[in-house]
Formats: structure tokens, C-alpha cells, sequence
């Protein structure tokens, strides 16, 4: 809309909804910051600035110290990279008989995918939960590897799905000309050519598993088991909140996947557009 | 191994994976809301519809349905709102600096809710708080006033984290859309006189109707089913007052233990889910013939 002018009212009032909005967006990520790196004395004044006065790494020490969230760091990180890793595998498997093969039954199985994209976990996490209990996995990490598994295998299967057929038929047919069988085909030529769709669904699922809540925390109690965003209710306390302590550790707990994010920021975009498209 | 079996054995982990995880436990839940078990009784039996009456009979599952209610629809209007503002004001060629706010704008998306929740219960804490003091300063609340002790005020404040979290995700996709209407269009109704207003309800707004409602659709689905923010910033108080239906469910399953009982509400929870997707979906088609109707 280059050619298009418009009157000076008209700029001013779209920059004041910009700004508004601007702030709306960033204020909250601003004051994380902020009072993650203010001094308990500042935290604890009546009268809050919005520029801060003092500066300390303090709550950062007392966060990886006493809090000991590192160990829940790790946690959430070998949960993320298994169930990424299943479940990618097994994603591209289907994605690879979804969109290159002919057979009896497709048109159901992908019927069921989309059907369990419906069904929300609230709906199966009882019997989820009893089963870990009578199988003596609740309260270990396995317990959440598994629902996690489960829950993120539809929407990997259906990214998979659209990516793979993205990748021409020439291709896969030349190389099976030149001898390769279908799995050489797929994992040589195929799966290669759709790398970068798998590379942001591969963060779309680490993403959701880091960020996961609900199941977290009804199926662990103990501390060592603990995810990250579990392991924040560890700066509440009775006596009040420590708010220094329970900032530095939300900015923690979210570099990963802020770093993730911006590696993989289109792709993601893509999935998220193209998920609602479809 | 023959060609015939390939995409079977293909299938076969994700099959064995949701089937595992997602329909044995989804059905077995069902078979539960029939019966009576509760941790105090490991033995059950089947006794009907009996958690169900219970459930229409007694205020809380009614409870949780209204504070449900609230929470989704102002979700709903809130998210759609900021989303295609901050949609449209990435598609405004008139105003600079727009890369910045982009930079940032998917990063609530990115953050796990419980970050999420606990950002916006410091914003508006008591006293502390730099919204408490803003909204104090507006004269918006009084001085000594706290949010998280009132059930309205409380439920507001877990609305606005949850948008804030998720009207990234509508001004993404909204924005997708607004890229892809064409300037010949633009320019021909602003030649023939068309104004801001005009532009947005002629041209634009038909044009990303399509994506709003979708969008909107999973908007909905996820508000619908959101637990981590209420959990975090209220727990489901001040006394019961924000607690939605899966923060009712889950206190019921992991607070009280009484399985059967929580798995009676996510059978019936399912149910209003299923119900209000498919009605929104047969108006939306009806719509959508007459609107193909009045062209002709």
C-alpha cells in the first residue's frame, strides 16, 4: 500500500496502537528481566520503580544452587530429546506410508489421527495414571516419557505427512532405479530432502514437551523427578513468594527453547500457519 | 519381505503409540465414570450412571462449567482482538519499526505456561506488582485492593496471561492471510472511494473471516482445556472462584482421589467440547450457504 496516502490523524492514531500493543507484548518480558536481576532489598521495597536501581546475579546463583534446578533442567531435557526422537521416528514411518504408498486401511488410520487430535489429555489421564501406578513408573521419568510420547505422535505424524509428500516422486524412483531398495530410498533420498520440515517439527515437539504442565504435575511428587516448570513452585513458599529467585529461574528454564525457537523461527511460523489451514 | 506388508510395518509404531496411549486409556476412562472407584476403593463395580446424576445434581460441577464459561469467552474475544491487531499492524506499510515487535511477538508462545502464569501474577501482585500500581494510579481498582483475594478481579488476571500467551498464534496466521489480498482490489475500491473502515469491512475482513474462524476453533480447544495458568496463579481459588473445569477434574482425580468421579466430568467435558465445535461448525456451513445463496 505504498501508493496509498493517508492523513496525518490516521498515522498518529496507528502509531499509538502500536505502541500500546508494543508494550502489551513486552512489558511482562521486560520485568522478568528486571526483577530477576534487582536486589532482594529493591524486591522487598513498598514502592516498585520501573527502571531499576540495583543490579546483582544473586537470584541466579540461589536458583542453580539451593533451588537445584539444574537436575530439573536436565530432567526435562533427556524427556524432550527421547520423546522427540520416538517420536519423529515413528512419525516419519507413517508420514513416509501416508503420502508415498497405496494401501487398504488408509483412509481410517488417518481418520483415527485426526480423532485423537479431538480427544483432550484431561480425557485419558486417570487410567493413564493408574496404569504408571500399577506398572511402579509414577514418579520416574519414564511415566512422562510415555504420555508425552503418545500425545505428540498425532500432530508429528501429520507435519511428517505434508512435508514428505512435498518431496518429488522422480527422485525416490530414480534412486530405486539405480538399486536402492524402499528403505535405502527413504532414508537416503527422501527423509534427506524433507530435512528442514523435520528439523521444525522435531522443535515444534521439544517445545510442547518443555512446556508441558498438567501432566507433570499430577504424576510426579517427588524432586528429583521434577520438570522444569514444575520445579518453579519451588520458590513459593508459605511465607510468601520469592520473586527474585522465581524470575531468574523462569528465564532459565526458558532459554532453551527461546534459542530453539530462533533457530528454527519460519519453519515453526510454517507449522502453526499450516497447522490452522488445515 | 514382500511389498505388500510394507505399509503395514510402516504404521505399526505410530498405531501401537496412540493406541497405547491415547484410545485403551481414553476408553477404559469411560468404562470408569460407570463405576465407583476411588483410591478408598480399590474393589469398584459398576454402578451406572450414578457419578453422572451426582455430578448434575450437585452445584460444583455447575460451578466449574460458569467460572468455564467465563474463561473461554473472554479468551475467545480477547485473543481474537489483540491477534488481528497486532496482525494488522504487521501488514501496515505506514508504520516503521515493525520488524522489533515482531522479533518479540512469538515469544509468550514459546514460554511454558507456568513462566507464563507466574509473569503475570508478579504484574499484578499486591503492591509489588507494576500493573497492581498502574491500575491503582488509573484509579481502576482501590489502593489497597487485592486482585488474587476476589474471584472476578482473579479470573481477569489469569485471562489476561492466557491471552497474552496466545494472541501471537492469531496474529501469525491472521497476518499469513492479510499478505495474500491483492493490491489491484485495494486500489480500485480506494479509486472508488472506499475509506480505512470501508477497506476493512468490504475487503479485508471477508477475505481473513475463513482463518479467524479457524484459528478461533483452536483457540478454543485449547482455552477450553488450559490448566497451567489458573493452577500457577490461583490454584483455583479464592475459594473455588476460578476453578474451571480441568482444574475441578484434576483436584478431583489428584487432590481427592476419586477416580471415577473425575472421570465422569472428562467424560462430560469431552461431550461440551464435541457439542460446541460441531454446532459452531453447522452454523459456520449454514452461513457460508447463504452467503453463497445472495451472490447468486
Amino acid at each position: 500500500m505504498n501508493g496509498i496516502k493517508i492523513k496525518k490523524s490516521g498515522l498518529i492514531l496507528r502509531y499509538v496502537i502500536f505502541i500500546f500493543m508494543f508494550l502489551f507484548l513486552i512489558v511482562p518480558i521486560y520485568w522478568t528481566i528486571s526483577i530477576s536481576l534487582r536486589t532482594q532489598s529493591e524486591i522487598n521495597k513498598t514502592s516498585v520503580s520501573f527502571f531499576q536501581k540495583t543490579i546483582t546475579f544473586d537470584h541466579y546463583i540461589e536458583a542453580v544452587t539451593s533451588i537445584n534446578l539444574l537436575e530439573s533442567m536436565k530432567n526435562s531435557m533427556i524427556i524432550s530429546i527421547v520423546t522427540v526422537a520416538v517420536t519423529i521416528l515413528a512419525g516419519l514411518l507413517m508420514g513416509y506410508a501416508f503420502s508415498k504408498l497405496l494401501f487398504k486401511g488408509k483412509k481410517t488410520v488417518q481418520f483415527m489421527i485426526l480423532l485423537t487430535q479431538f480427544i483432550p489429555i484431561v480425557a485419558y489421564i486417570i487410567p493413564l495414571y493408574l496404569i504408571m501406578s500399577r506398572l511402579h513408573l509414577l514418579n520416574s521419568l519414564y511415566c512422562l516419557l510415555i504420555t508425552y510420547t503418545g500425545c505428540s505422535f498425532p500432530m508429528a505424524a501429520v507435519l511428517l505427512t505434508n512435508y514428505i509428500s512435498d518431496v518429488p516422486e522422480s527422485l525416490e524412483e530414480a534412486a530405486k532405479i539405480d538399486g536402492c531398495d524402499t528403505f535405502q530410498a527413504m532414508f537416503k533420498i527422501v527423509f534427506p530432502l524433507a530435512k528442514s520440515g523435520i528439523v521444525s517439527t522435531a522443535i515444534f515437539v521439544f517445545i510442547s514437551v518443555w512446556q508441558e504442565y498438567l501432566v507433570a504435575v499430577s504424576f510426579i511428587t517427588k524432586d528429583e523427578y521434577k520438570t522444569v516448570s514444575v520445579a518453579l513452585k519451588k520458590f513459593v513458599h508459605a511465607q510468601g513468594t520469592d520473586w527474585g529467585g522465581l524470575m531468574a529461574g523462569a528465564v532459565i528454564i526458558s532459554i532453551p527453547v527461546i534459542v530453539l525457537f530462533m533457530l528454527s523461527r519460519q519453519g515453526l511460523i510454517n507449522n502453526m500457519v499450516g497447522g490452522v489451514k488445515g | 519381505m514382500s511389498k505388500k506388508w510394507l505399509p503395514y510395518i510402516l504404521i505399526v509404531p505410530g498405531i501401537i503409540l496412540i493406541t497405547a496411549i491415547i484410545f485403551i486409556p481414553f476408553l477404559r476412562n469411560v468404562g470408569y465414570s460407570f463405576t465407583n472407584y476411588k483410591l478408598s476403593n480399590p474393589d469398584y463395580h459398576f454402578i451406572g450412571l450414578q457419578n453422572y446424576v451426582d455430578a448434575l445434581m450437585k452445584g460444583d460441577l455447575f460451578d466449574a462449567l460458569r467460572h468455564s464459561l467465563v474463561w473461554v469467552i473472554f479468551n475467545i474475544i480477547l485473543m481474537l482482538f489483540f491477534g488481528v491487531l497486532a496482525a494488522f499492524i504487521q501488514n501496515s506499510k505506514h508504520i516503521r519499526g515493525v520488524f522489533v515487535f515482531q522479533i518479540f511477538l512469538m515469544i509468550p508462545w514459546v514460554l511454558p505456561e507456568a513462566v507464563t502464569g507466574y509473569i503475570w501474577k508478579l504484574l499484578l501482585n499486591y503492591q509489588s506488582g507494576i500493573y497492581y500500581q498502574l491500575l491503582v494510579r488509573l484509579h481502576l481498582i482501590p489502593s489497597n485492593y487485592d486482585i488474587f483475594a476476589h474471584d472476578i478481579p482473579a479470573m481477569f488476571a489469569c485471562i489476561f496471561a492466557n491471552v497474552w500467551r496466545s494472541f501471537p498464534i492469531v496474529a501469525m496466521t491472521v497476518f499469513a492471510k492479510l499478505k495474500t489480498i491483492s493490491m489491484d482490489q485495494m486500489e480500485a475500491a480506494i479509486i472508488d472511494g472506499a475509506d480505512r473502515m470501508n477497506l476493512f469491512r468490504y475487503i479485508e475482513l471477508p477475505h481473513i473471516r475463513p482463518v479467524i474462524i479457524s484459528v478461533g476453533t483452536l483457540c478454543f480447544i485449547w482455552t477450553f482445556n488450559a490448566f497451567g495458568i489458573i493452577d500457577v496463579m490461583t490454584g483455583g481459588g479464592p475459594a473455588r472462584g476460578t476453578e474451571t473445569l480441568p482444574v475441578f477434574l484434576q483436584r478431583e482425580a489428584f487432590q481427592y482421589f476419586n477416580y471415577a468421579k473425575a472421570a465422569s466430568y472428562a467424560v462430560i467435558m469431552l461431550i461440551i467440547l464435541i457439542s460446541i465445535v460441531t454446532v459452531g461448525n453447522l452454523l459456520q456451513r449454514r452461513r457460508e450457504k447463504d452467503d453463497g445463496q445472495e451472490m447468486r
